[in-house]
Protein backbone atom coordinates (compact mmCIF):
# COMPACT_ATOMS: atom_id res chain seq x y z
CA UNK A 1 0.00 0.00 0.00
CA UNK A 2 1.42 3.28 -0.80
CA UNK A 3 1.29 6.82 0.93
CA UNK A 4 -1.58 7.76 -1.45
CA UNK A 5 -3.50 4.78 -0.25
CA UNK A 6 -2.59 4.68 3.14
CA UNK A 7 -3.80 8.64 3.09
CA UNK A 8 -7.12 7.46 1.98
CA UNK A 9 -7.60 4.99 4.35
CA UNK A 10 -6.77 7.33 7.24
CA UNK A 11 -9.39 9.52 5.80
CA UNK A 12 -11.80 6.92 5.13
CA UNK A 13 -11.18 6.27 8.96
CA UNK A 14 -11.89 9.49 10.07
CA UNK A 15 -14.95 9.88 8.41
CA UNK A 16 -16.43 7.04 9.99
CA UNK A 17 -15.27 7.83 13.16
CA UNK A 18 -16.71 10.95 12.89
CA UNK A 19 -20.29 9.42 11.58
CA UNK A 20 -21.21 6.30 14.07
CA UNK A 21 -19.95 8.19 16.86
CA UNK A 22 -23.21 9.84 16.53
CA UNK A 23 -24.73 6.33 16.80
CA UNK A 24 -26.79 5.38 19.80
CA UNK A 25 -30.49 5.46 21.33
CA UNK A 26 -32.39 8.60 20.84
CA UNK A 27 -33.12 10.72 23.32
CA UNK A 28 -35.67 10.29 26.29
CA UNK A 29 -34.13 6.56 26.10
CA UNK A 30 -33.84 5.84 30.10
CA UNK A 31 -36.99 7.61 31.02
CA UNK A 32 -39.07 5.37 28.47
CA UNK A 33 -37.30 2.35 30.00
CA UNK A 34 -38.19 3.49 33.39
CA UNK A 35 -41.87 4.41 32.50
CA UNK A 36 -42.07 0.85 31.01
CA UNK A 37 -40.79 -1.31 34.35
CA UNK A 38 -43.87 -0.79 35.92
CA UNK A 39 -46.07 -2.16 33.25
CA UNK A 40 -43.18 -5.14 32.96
CA UNK A 41 -43.58 -5.68 36.76
CA UNK A 42 -47.23 -5.96 36.98
CA UNK A 43 -47.13 -8.48 33.87
CA UNK A 44 -44.64 -10.65 35.51
CA UNK A 45 -47.55 -11.43 38.41
CA UNK A 46 -50.09 -11.95 35.75
CA UNK A 47 -48.22 -15.22 34.67
CA UNK A 48 -49.00 -17.19 37.93
CA UNK A 49 -52.55 -16.62 38.10
CA UNK A 50 -52.78 -17.16 34.17
CA UNK A 51 -50.75 -20.36 34.77
CA UNK A 52 -53.48 -21.12 37.83
CA UNK A 53 -56.40 -20.88 35.78
CA UNK A 54 -54.63 -23.09 33.10
CA UNK A 55 -54.02 -25.82 35.84
CA UNK A 56 -57.59 -26.07 37.25
CA UNK A 57 -58.85 -25.99 33.68
CA UNK A 58 -56.37 -28.68 32.63
CA UNK A 59 -57.44 -30.81 35.88
CA UNK A 60 -61.66 -30.31 35.15
CA UNK A 61 -60.90 -31.23 31.22
CA UNK A 62 -59.26 -34.19 32.64
CA UNK A 63 -61.76 -35.20 35.16
CA UNK A 64 -64.28 -34.58 32.65
CA UNK A 65 -62.89 -36.44 29.57
CA UNK A 66 -62.21 -39.40 32.14
CA UNK A 67 -65.55 -39.30 33.48
CA UNK A 68 -66.54 -39.66 29.78
CA UNK A 69 -64.65 -42.99 29.58
CA UNK A 70 -66.28 -44.25 32.13
CA UNK A 71 -69.75 -43.81 30.89
CA UNK A 72 -68.47 -45.60 27.93
CA UNK A 73 -67.11 -48.38 29.21
CA UNK A 74 -70.33 -48.46 31.54
CA UNK A 75 -72.46 -48.17 28.49
CA UNK A 76 -70.34 -51.01 26.37
CA UNK A 77 -70.66 -53.27 29.49
CA UNK A 78 -74.33 -52.59 29.95
CA UNK A 79 -75.22 -53.47 26.60
CA UNK A 80 -73.13 -56.71 26.65
CA UNK A 81 -74.52 -57.69 29.62
CA UNK A 82 -77.99 -56.94 27.66
CA UNK A 83 -77.30 -59.13 24.78
CA UNK A 84 -75.52 -61.53 26.60
CA UNK A 85 -78.99 -61.99 29.12
CA UNK A 86 -81.32 -61.96 26.22
CA UNK A 87 -79.14 -64.88 23.83
CA UNK A 88 -79.01 -67.22 27.29
CA UNK A 89 -82.49 -66.32 27.62
CA UNK A 90 -83.40 -67.45 23.72
CA UNK A 91 -80.35 -70.47 24.34
CA UNK A 92 -82.25 -71.63 27.56
CA UNK A 93 -86.17 -70.75 26.79
CA UNK A 94 -86.43 -74.62 26.86
CA UNK A 95 -84.71 -74.93 30.37
CA UNK A 96 -86.16 -71.71 31.97
CA UNK A 97 -89.48 -72.70 31.43
CA UNK A 98 -89.45 -76.43 32.75
CA UNK A 99 -87.34 -74.81 35.65
CA UNK A 100 -90.24 -72.22 36.49
CA UNK A 101 -92.87 -74.61 36.12
CA UNK A 102 -91.21 -76.90 38.66
CA UNK A 103 -90.33 -74.24 40.98
CA UNK A 104 -94.53 -72.92 40.39
CA UNK A 105 -95.68 -76.82 41.22
CA UNK A 106 -93.48 -76.71 44.56
CA UNK A 107 -93.70 -73.34 45.80
CA UNK A 108 -96.82 -71.66 44.35
CA UNK A 109 -96.96 -68.76 41.56
CA UNK A 110 -97.03 -66.11 44.65
CA UNK A 111 -94.03 -67.15 45.89
CA UNK A 112 -92.38 -66.86 42.61
CA UNK A 113 -93.44 -63.51 42.07
CA UNK A 114 -92.40 -62.29 45.21
CA UNK A 115 -88.68 -64.18 44.54
CA UNK A 116 -88.76 -62.49 41.28
CA UNK A 117 -89.77 -59.08 42.45
CA UNK A 118 -87.01 -59.34 45.36
CA UNK A 119 -84.19 -59.94 42.60
CA UNK A 120 -85.09 -57.33 40.70
CA UNK A 121 -85.17 -54.99 43.57
CA UNK A 122 -81.87 -56.20 44.76
CA UNK A 123 -80.45 -55.57 41.27
CA UNK A 124 -81.62 -52.22 41.36
CA UNK A 125 -79.98 -51.27 44.88
CA UNK A 126 -76.95 -53.11 43.67
CA UNK A 127 -77.20 -50.42 40.72
CA UNK A 128 -78.07 -47.35 42.72
CA UNK A 129 -75.32 -48.19 45.29
CA UNK A 130 -72.25 -47.61 42.70
CA UNK A 131 -73.90 -43.88 41.70
CA UNK A 132 -73.68 -43.44 45.58
CA UNK A 133 -76.87 -43.31 46.08
CA UNK A 134 -78.19 -44.34 49.81
CA UNK A 135 -81.12 -43.81 51.21
CA UNK A 136 -80.59 -40.77 53.31
CA UNK A 137 -80.17 -39.12 49.80
CA UNK A 138 -83.41 -41.10 48.29
CA UNK A 139 -85.47 -39.61 51.42
CA UNK A 140 -83.84 -36.12 51.58
CA UNK A 141 -85.23 -36.07 47.71
CA UNK A 142 -81.71 -34.90 46.51
CA UNK A 143 -80.28 -35.48 42.88
CA UNK A 144 -78.28 -38.70 43.16
CA UNK A 145 -74.76 -36.87 42.05
CA UNK A 146 -75.32 -33.59 44.37
CA UNK A 147 -72.89 -35.14 46.93
CA UNK A 148 -70.34 -35.67 43.92
CA UNK A 149 -70.31 -32.58 42.05
CA UNK B 1 -17.80 -0.51 37.03
CA UNK B 2 -19.01 -4.28 35.86
CA UNK B 3 -18.09 -4.99 39.06
CA UNK B 4 -20.14 -2.66 40.87
CA UNK B 5 -23.21 -3.83 39.25
CA UNK B 6 -22.46 -7.60 39.42
CA UNK B 7 -22.07 -6.73 43.54
CA UNK B 8 -25.75 -5.01 42.86
CA UNK B 9 -27.08 -7.95 41.36
CA UNK B 10 -25.75 -10.68 44.18
CA UNK B 11 -27.30 -8.10 46.95
CA UNK B 12 -30.64 -8.06 45.32
CA UNK B 13 -30.87 -4.88 44.20
CA UNK B 14 -32.50 -4.70 40.14
CA UNK B 15 -33.23 -1.35 40.22
CA UNK B 16 -30.13 0.19 41.33
CA UNK B 17 -28.12 -2.69 39.08
CA UNK B 18 -30.24 -1.27 36.06
CA UNK B 19 -29.60 2.36 36.46
CA UNK B 20 -25.93 1.39 36.30
CA UNK B 21 -26.00 -0.84 33.60
CA UNK B 22 -28.01 1.60 31.13
CA UNK B 23 -25.59 4.36 31.34
CA UNK B 24 -22.68 1.80 30.60
CA UNK B 25 -23.86 -0.34 28.19
CA UNK B 26 -26.50 1.59 26.11
CA UNK B 27 -24.49 2.60 23.50
CA UNK B 28 -23.22 -0.80 23.20
CA UNK B 29 -26.68 -2.46 23.05
CA UNK B 30 -28.08 -0.52 20.71
CA UNK B 31 -24.75 -0.57 18.04
CA UNK B 32 -25.13 -4.24 18.46
CA UNK B 33 -28.33 -3.93 17.70
CA UNK B 34 -28.31 -1.68 14.68
CA UNK B 35 -25.52 -3.71 13.81
CA UNK B 36 -27.55 -6.77 12.99
CA UNK B 37 -30.32 -4.78 12.26
CA UNK B 38 -29.46 -1.31 10.08
CA UNK B 39 -32.96 0.05 11.39
CA UNK B 40 -32.22 2.82 14.43
CA UNK B 41 -36.35 2.66 15.57
CA UNK B 42 -35.91 -1.03 15.84
CA UNK B 43 -32.50 -1.24 17.13
CA UNK B 44 -34.40 1.16 20.14
CA UNK B 45 -37.05 -1.22 20.65
CA UNK B 46 -34.68 -4.21 20.54
CA UNK B 47 -31.92 -2.63 23.30
CA UNK B 48 -35.16 -1.19 25.54
CA UNK B 49 -36.32 -5.35 25.57
CA UNK B 50 -32.92 -6.12 26.49
CA UNK B 51 -32.70 -4.11 29.20
CA UNK B 52 -35.42 -5.22 30.32
CA UNK B 53 -34.91 -9.23 29.66
CA UNK B 54 -31.52 -7.98 32.34
CA UNK B 55 -33.83 -6.33 34.73
CA UNK B 56 -36.22 -9.39 34.44
CA UNK B 57 -33.41 -12.04 34.74
CA UNK B 58 -30.96 -10.91 37.01
CA UNK B 59 -31.59 -12.88 39.37
CA UNK B 60 -30.35 -15.62 36.64
CA UNK B 61 -26.89 -14.18 36.47
CA UNK B 62 -24.74 -16.49 38.30
CA UNK B 63 -21.46 -14.63 37.40
CA UNK B 64 -19.83 -17.68 35.48
CA UNK B 65 -19.75 -15.56 32.35
CA UNK B 66 -18.48 -12.13 32.09
CA UNK B 67 -21.14 -9.54 33.14
CA UNK B 68 -20.87 -8.26 29.50
CA UNK B 69 -20.62 -11.68 27.53
CA UNK B 70 -24.06 -12.37 29.29
CA UNK B 71 -25.45 -8.87 28.12
CA UNK B 72 -23.79 -9.25 24.46
CA UNK B 73 -25.72 -13.06 24.60
CA UNK B 74 -28.83 -11.36 25.33
CA UNK B 75 -28.61 -8.45 23.02
CA UNK B 76 -27.51 -10.89 19.55
CA UNK B 77 -30.40 -13.18 20.60
CA UNK B 78 -33.04 -10.30 20.99
CA UNK B 79 -31.82 -8.77 17.63
CA UNK B 80 -31.75 -12.05 15.66
CA UNK B 81 -35.02 -12.77 17.07
CA UNK B 82 -36.77 -9.33 16.05
CA UNK B 83 -34.65 -9.04 12.09
CA UNK B 84 -36.69 -12.94 11.91
CA UNK B 85 -39.81 -11.21 12.90
CA UNK B 86 -39.50 -8.42 10.78
CA UNK B 87 -38.23 -10.45 7.75
CA UNK B 88 -41.71 -12.71 8.08
CA UNK B 89 -43.57 -9.72 8.38
CA UNK B 90 -42.27 -8.33 5.21
CA UNK B 91 -42.22 -11.38 3.21
CA UNK B 92 -45.99 -11.44 4.18
CA UNK B 93 -46.66 -8.24 2.93
CA UNK B 94 -47.36 -6.79 -0.71
CA UNK B 95 -44.24 -5.98 -3.01
CA UNK B 96 -45.28 -2.23 -2.55
CA UNK B 97 -45.50 -2.59 0.48
CA UNK B 98 -42.16 -3.72 1.18
CA UNK B 99 -40.37 -1.14 -1.34
CA UNK B 100 -42.08 1.59 1.07
CA UNK B 101 -40.53 -0.05 4.22
CA UNK B 102 -36.94 -0.26 2.76
CA UNK B 103 -37.42 3.50 1.44
CA UNK B 104 -38.32 4.81 4.87
CA UNK B 105 -35.26 3.04 6.58
CA UNK B 106 -32.62 3.97 3.90
CA UNK B 107 -34.07 7.45 4.54
CA UNK B 108 -33.71 7.34 8.62
CA UNK B 109 -30.59 6.25 8.24
CA UNK B 110 -29.36 9.26 6.22
CA UNK B 111 -30.96 11.58 9.01
CA UNK B 112 -27.74 11.61 11.20
CA UNK B 113 -24.46 12.38 11.17
CA UNK B 114 -24.40 14.62 7.33
CA UNK B 115 -22.71 11.22 5.46
CA UNK B 116 -25.80 10.06 3.90
CA UNK B 117 -23.38 8.69 1.03
CA UNK B 118 -21.50 7.05 3.53
CA UNK B 119 -24.16 5.76 5.66
CA UNK B 120 -26.05 3.91 2.22
CA UNK B 121 -22.19 1.90 1.77
CA UNK B 122 -21.44 1.04 5.27
CA UNK B 123 -25.60 -0.13 5.66
CA UNK B 124 -25.12 -1.80 2.40
CA UNK B 125 -21.74 -3.72 2.99
CA UNK B 126 -22.70 -7.69 4.43
CA UNK B 127 -23.68 -8.41 7.62
CA UNK B 128 -20.59 -9.21 9.82
CA UNK B 129 -18.29 -6.97 7.62
CA UNK B 130 -21.25 -4.34 8.61
CA UNK B 131 -21.55 -5.32 12.14
CA UNK B 132 -18.04 -5.15 12.94
CA UNK B 133 -17.57 -1.85 11.09
CA UNK B 134 -20.47 -0.32 13.43
CA UNK B 135 -18.86 -1.66 16.66
CA UNK B 136 -15.35 -0.80 15.88
CA UNK B 137 -15.96 2.79 14.64
CA UNK B 138 -18.90 3.82 17.07
CA UNK B 139 -16.40 4.41 19.79
CA UNK B 140 -12.51 3.65 18.38
CA UNK B 141 -13.03 -0.49 20.42
CA UNK B 142 -10.39 -2.62 19.86
CA UNK B 143 -11.00 -5.89 17.75
CA UNK B 144 -10.47 -7.84 20.69
CA UNK B 145 -14.13 -5.85 22.09
CA UNK B 146 -15.51 -5.96 19.11
CA UNK B 147 -14.64 -10.02 18.82
CA UNK B 148 -16.71 -10.21 22.43
CA UNK B 149 -19.37 -7.93 21.33
CA UNK B 150 -20.31 -10.14 18.43
CA UNK B 151 -18.79 -13.57 20.06
CA UNK B 152 -16.35 -14.39 17.22
CA UNK B 153 -13.12 -14.73 16.82
CA UNK B 154 -10.13 -12.10 16.61
CA UNK B 155 -8.75 -13.15 13.55
CA UNK B 156 -12.14 -13.01 12.33
CA UNK B 157 -12.83 -9.97 13.07
CA UNK B 158 -9.79 -8.41 11.53
CA UNK B 159 -10.36 -9.86 8.28
CA UNK B 160 -13.86 -8.73 8.04
CA UNK B 161 -12.78 -5.27 9.33
CA UNK B 162 -10.08 -5.33 6.07
CA UNK B 163 -12.61 -6.27 3.94
CA UNK B 164 -14.95 -3.64 4.84
CA UNK B 165 -12.67 -1.00 4.38
CA UNK B 166 -11.37 -1.95 1.73
CA UNK B 167 -15.00 -2.76 0.13
CA UNK B 168 -16.11 1.29 1.06
CA UNK B 169 -12.63 2.55 0.27
CA UNK B 170 -13.81 1.25 -3.45
CA UNK B 171 -17.58 2.44 -3.05
CA UNK B 172 -16.81 5.69 -1.86
CA UNK B 173 -13.65 6.18 -4.75
CA UNK B 174 -16.03 5.33 -7.21
CA UNK B 175 -19.05 7.61 -6.17
CA UNK B 176 -16.91 10.17 -5.97
CA UNK B 177 -15.27 9.46 -9.38
CA UNK B 178 -19.48 9.51 -10.69
CA UNK B 179 -19.71 12.63 -8.95
CA UNK B 180 -17.04 14.29 -10.18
Amino acid sequence: MNSEENEAMRALDARLRQALSGLDAPEGFEDRLQARLPAVAAARTAPDAAALREKLEREHERRRAAADRAALVDGAAITVAGIGSLLAAWRFAPELARLYATAEQAAGSTAIGFATLALVGAALWAMLRSFDVSLATLAAGRPWNASTS
Amino acid sequence: MDEAIIQLIRAGRPDEALAQLVPAYRRRVFGLAYGILVDRAAADDVAQEVFVKLWQNMGGYDGSARLSTWIYAITRNTAISALRRRRRLVSLSEPDVSAVVDGIESRETTDDGGEPQLWRHVDALPDRQRQVVVLFYQDDRSVEEVADMLGMPVNTVKTHLHRARARLASALGAANETAA
